[in-house]
């Protein structure tokens, strides 16, 4: 596999082939893919779900103008949910590596431990990160809690950091350098071709220009918003605006503009706000 | 016995698991195992005692095996006894509600109940258990019984465990013990290597477990042995020398223990690293290499870092220079950050930095590091003559200690703390003697590290550590039974480390100051100079005696786990002496002479003393001698005189401090306080009498009390 979107469609092909339902990438900027609202509610009801989707994801702190070959403020995670978790879940992301063109006889595969912990969704997990030959390239969770609440039953959760695990099938150290489709094809578009400007555009914005006074009241009017929307039993708007306050929250970091108990508050503030989501979709769905 | 005894065989149960966490691994392996025992021996399946149970683990199971258990707990007669025939039936012979009572607690009626020596009894036939019938439930029992931080549930009606389980294995001499555990079919396989050998690996018996394993590409580690460490550890060796002869692997003992504990099949791999990060300070590439990727660096025969490292990986790799290339195209952006990191933070003048430190919170109830700087300002301040050091060299090094803590080389690799501060420090032009405090600030990290070496970086280290215990105490947050969020315990362990002169051979400053610090006093400067709306959990007095029994009780854990013992140190920490020189100077005097047999024969008579004592009302007890004198028997005299000998000689030994001396001046009074015991009755009809008897035994309790409460100790 040595194209960008070759891998896609092979996930795509390999987990449909699972079971999985193929689900569209969520349309708001967000931290993860686990803030989709098919991650993020189904996991909080008792009913079977099985999804897989590619989820572009923004970290704006993580921004480095275009300028480092492993880090940019955004990138793309593809996530696997399975909900009772199958017993042979481990075995069926191994046959997915194996499916994208890893040898297993080859490459050096380990599931270390790593707790995730998500403050701000009130949600934390089990599991493990994925190392292919010291590098990590996937996380392996079985959701215990999410919006305060204990996960019955167990989602599992896969997520591949696709530009990680492209360099390392294709033996690159230069995410920009990755090719996007067929190196054959022509015109050949990189990784770089499609993202390096918006990268360059984006960490200035998002280091230098955003202002902070005005993210701050944007926060604060979509915090004061949500409690209404839940009133009428408006759950999927109202968890909308959690996202949207969880990215503001994230710009703000990214310009330093919160001290080290500010930040806290703002991440207390958030996990409210995902716990009433949580308790009113629960409230309807069950 | 009896011939109908059953043969024991051994038996070996393994549980196979999704990837355990390596941190935890040893500690789940000793615990499944005891848990089991627990749960067997008291049911007798186990044969006799010292029967070896040992403990397995790799990362991806737990396993026990057992000598010598029973396949069969034969049918027993039991006798529950009950209450007395005249408890259990009035005089007209009808029972009463003890009877009913009993019969009904044994679920049976009266009638099936007999008489056996004036009791009502139950006898009844337990049947036989075989071990197949019990075993699954009591491995079940025992698994939900390990204790772990967090437990994860992966599946509906499963109990929670650690990790998901996949295979239990049950195997009882050659038989399979089935029945189910944890909702899983028991079997005689384990799990082999994922890679090497994919299928299960069938186990004919429990003594070929390892072996079995072995073949199938599994390294079976047990918790405490280093076996398999050293395997590895080889292999590391082999391979950097094979890559280049005249490179070394650095031993880690954590990542060496970390590593062993996240492989089946080890496999060292070496490869290397742009020349261009040996700019970096050591530290700060080990940092990266040990504790980030968990490799091991590689030096040169200089002892100098070389740009290399050995990896351990988990498989024979059909394409090695393929692994290599993975390991080393992951160690470069981590090399590459820590290089850009150090280069921006070398560019802003060190002391600079202690601006910053007012808008970093320290902990939200003690304010920011700024106030942090300012306490520790002013302890070094006070306590640097005492050490024999410059006071303005003291603020120097306390004024910069905590300015690394706003660099980014710690934010990303915080266990740099001091080390990054010192490489800074260096780099601006600050004093060798600074330098090397800063580096020492945060040692001992562990309790088998190595302590400061330098007067200054000593002081420092206490400076930290006192201040964290005071800040933490003063706001209420001391570490109770297992909770110890803030490491105090760990911090308090450093300071006595630091303290205790026996840690220090050949150092050439006195450790406890001269003259010896209180350890009150310690802590008295770091109870003041905090936010004025933090909440105080009591006066700066009681919380510095506080903090003084707090010392105390890790003293008293470091002195057990040394092998010391309870009642001697309890007799010294009695006197709560003020200093740990003192302290220890009383406790090596006692220990010195404990085998002495007078002193055995003292401490018990001093238990009679105690007694007499106490049974002595208080009018038996006024201070002042009785006037009217009569005669004095001659081994009341012979005791009297001995305390007159003994007192003012004692008290002044014990002053200057030669506590031997006085413990040995101190058993003189075996004798004629046997004599007294002997042939005087101490609690006289005559009052007069009676009272001086008990004034001269106020007296040697008092004595016997000077270096240590000697009644404390055992006398036997």
């Amino acid at each position: 596999m040595a194209a960008f979107q070759d891998m896609v469609f092979g996930l795509n092909q390999f987990w449909t082939g699972q079971g999985c339902l193929w689900i569209p990438s969520y349309d708001l900027p967000m931290g993860a893919a686990t803030f989709h609202p098919q991650t993020f509610l189904r996991a909080l009801d008792d009913r079977p779900w099985a999804a897989a989707f590619l989820q572009p994801c923004r970290r704006p702190q993580d921004g480095r103008y275009g300028e480092n070959p492993n880090r940019g403020q955004q990138y793309f995670q593809y996530q696997v949910l399975m909900k009772p978790t199958p017993t042979d879940f481990q075995e069926r992301f191994l046959d997915s590596l194996v499916a994208l063109g890893v040898n297993r006889e080859a490459a050096d595969v380990r599931f270390v431990e790593d707790n995730w912990e998500s403050p701000t969704l009130g949600a934390w997990g089990l599991g493990w990160e994925v190392w292919l030959d010291g590098m990590e390239v996937a996380q392996f969770t079985y959701f215990q809690q999410m919006g305060g609440f204990d996960c019955e039953p167990v989602m599992g959760e896969i997520t591949y950091g696709l530009e990680r695990l492209l360099m390392y099938l294709t033996g690159s150290a230069d995410m920009y350098a990755l090719a996007w489709n067929e190196p054959g094809a022509s015109p050949a578009i990189t990784y770089g071709d499609l993202f390096r400007a918006n990268e360059a555009e984006m960490s200035r914005f998002n280091f230098a220009l955003t202002d902070p006074a005005s993210l701050a009241s944007r926060f604060t009017a979509l915090e004061n918003e949500i409690p209404v929307l839940l009133a009428q039993g408006l759950v999927r708007p109202a968890y909308e605006q959690v996202i949207e306050t969880s990215h503001l929250f994230n710009l703000l970091d990214a310009r330093h503009a919160l001290s080290v108990s500010e930040r806290q508050r703002y991440i207390l503030r958030i996990r409210k706000l995902a716990q009433a989501v949580a308790t009113e979709y629960r409230a309807t769905a069950r | 016995m009896s011939a109908d005894r059953p043969t024991h065989d051994p038996l070996l149960v393994e549980i196979g698991t999704l990837e355990l966490p390596a941190r935890l691994l040893s500690d789940l392996a000793v615990n499944f195992a005891a848990k089991l025992e627990a749960k067997l021996a008291p049911e007798g399946w186990i044969a006799g005692a010292g029967n070896p149970v040992e403990a397995f683990y790799t990362p991806r199971r737990l396993a026990v095996r057992i000598a010598g258990v029973a396949p069969l707990r034969p049918g027993q007669i039991r006798i529950q006894r009950g209450p007395t025939l005249e408890q259990a039936y009035d005089a007209s012979g009808k029972p009463r509600s003890a009877a009913l009572g009993f019969a009904k607690s044994q679920g049976v009626e009266l009638d099936e109940l007999t008489v056996e020596s004036g009791r009502l009894v139950y006898r009844f036939t337990e049947p036989a258990v075989r071990l197949d019938d019990r075993l699954p439930t009591l491995v079940e029992e025992a698994l939900r019984q390990v204790p772990a931080d967090r437990e994860m549930r992966w599946a509906a009606g499963i109990p929670p465990f650690v990790r998901p389980i996949r295979s239990v294995l049950l195997l009882h001499g050659a038989s399979l013990v089935r029945g189910r555990v944890y909702g899983l079919e028991t079997g005689r396989f384990a799990q082999g290597h994922p890679v090497h050998h994919p299928e299960p690996v069938p186990i004919r018996l429990p003594d070929e477990y390892e072996s079995a394993l072995r073949r199938a590409h599994v390294l079976i580690n047990r918790p405490g042995d280093a076996t398999l460490r050293e395997e590895i550890w080889a292999k590391i060796e082999h391979s950097a020398a094979s890559f280049r002869p005249e490179w070394h692997p650095l031993r880690s003992a954590a990542t060496l223990k970390e590593v062993s504990d996240l492989v089946e099949w080890p496999v060292a791999i070496a490869g290397t690293f742009p020349h261009k990060f040996l700019e970096l300070p050591q530290s700060v590439i080990q940092a990266v290499l040990c504790g980030q990727q968990r490799v091991f660096p590689l030096v040169d025969t200089s002892g100098d870092l070389a740009p290399g490292f050995v990896a351990v990986v988990n498989l024979e790799s059909t394409d090695l220079d393929r692994v290599r290339a993975g390991e080393e195209r992951v160690i470069l952006p981590r090399l590459s950050d820590a290089l850009f990191f150090f280069e921006q933070d070398r560019r802003q003048p060190f002391a600079e930095r202690a601006r910053e430190l007012d808008s970093i919170i320290f902990e939200k109830r003690l304010g920011h590091l700024g106030l942090r700087r300012e306490r520790l300002t002013l302890w070094m301040e006070r306590w640097a003559g005492a050490f024999g050091l410059d006071p303005s060299l003291a603020r120097e090094a306390a004024s910069l200690v905590l300015c690394d803590l706003t660099t980014t080389l710690v934010r990303e690799f915080p266990e740099l703390a001091g080390e990054a501060g010192a490489h800074y420090a260096h780099l601006h032009g600050f004093q060798a003697p600074v330098v090397q405090a800063l580096r020492e600030a945060y040692l001992p990290k562990t309790a088998e590290d190595s302590l400061p070496e330098s007067a200054l970086g000593a002081l420092l280290s206490l400076a930290l550590r006192v201040d964290l215990l005071a800040g933490y105490f003063r706001v209420g947050e001391k570490p109770t039974g297992q909770r110890d969020p803030f490491a105090l315990r760990r911090a308090a362990q450093g300071i006595l480390s630091i303290l205790d002169p026996r840690a220090h051979p050949g150092t050439a400053y006195a450790p406890s100051g001269s003259p010896p610090l209180a350890l009150e006093a310690l802590f008295e400067t770091s109870l003041t100079g905090y936010p004025a709306s933090a909440k105080v959990s009591a006066t700066p007095a009681s919380l510095a005696a506080e903090l003084y029994e707090f010392m105390l009780d890790r003293l008293r854990a470091r002195h057990l786990d040394l092998g010391g013992e309870i009642e001697a140190f309890e007799a010294v920490a009695s006197l709560r002496p003020p200093t740990l020189e003192d302290f220890r100077a009383r406790l090596d005097a006692l220990e010195a002479l404990q085998a002495r047999p007078e002193l055995k024969t003292l401490v018990q008579m001093m238990k009679r003393v105690g007694n007499l004592l106490k049974k002595s009302s208080r009018e038996d007890d006024p201070t002042d001698a009785p006037a009217v004198q009569s005669v004095w028997e001659p081994d009341e005299a012979r005791l009297a005189s001995s305390l007159e000998n003994l007192e003012s000689r004692v008290r002044a030994d014990t002053l200057a401090g030669r506590y031997r001396e006085a413990l040995e001046a101190l058993l003189a009074l075996e004798a004629p306080l046997a004599g007294f015991f002997g042939s005087v009755l101490v609690l006289a009809e005559d009052p007069v009498l009676r009272t001086r008897r008990l004034i001269l035994l106020r007296r040697v309790e008092s004595l016997l009390r000077t270096v240590a409460d000697l009644a404390r100790l055992k006398g036997d």
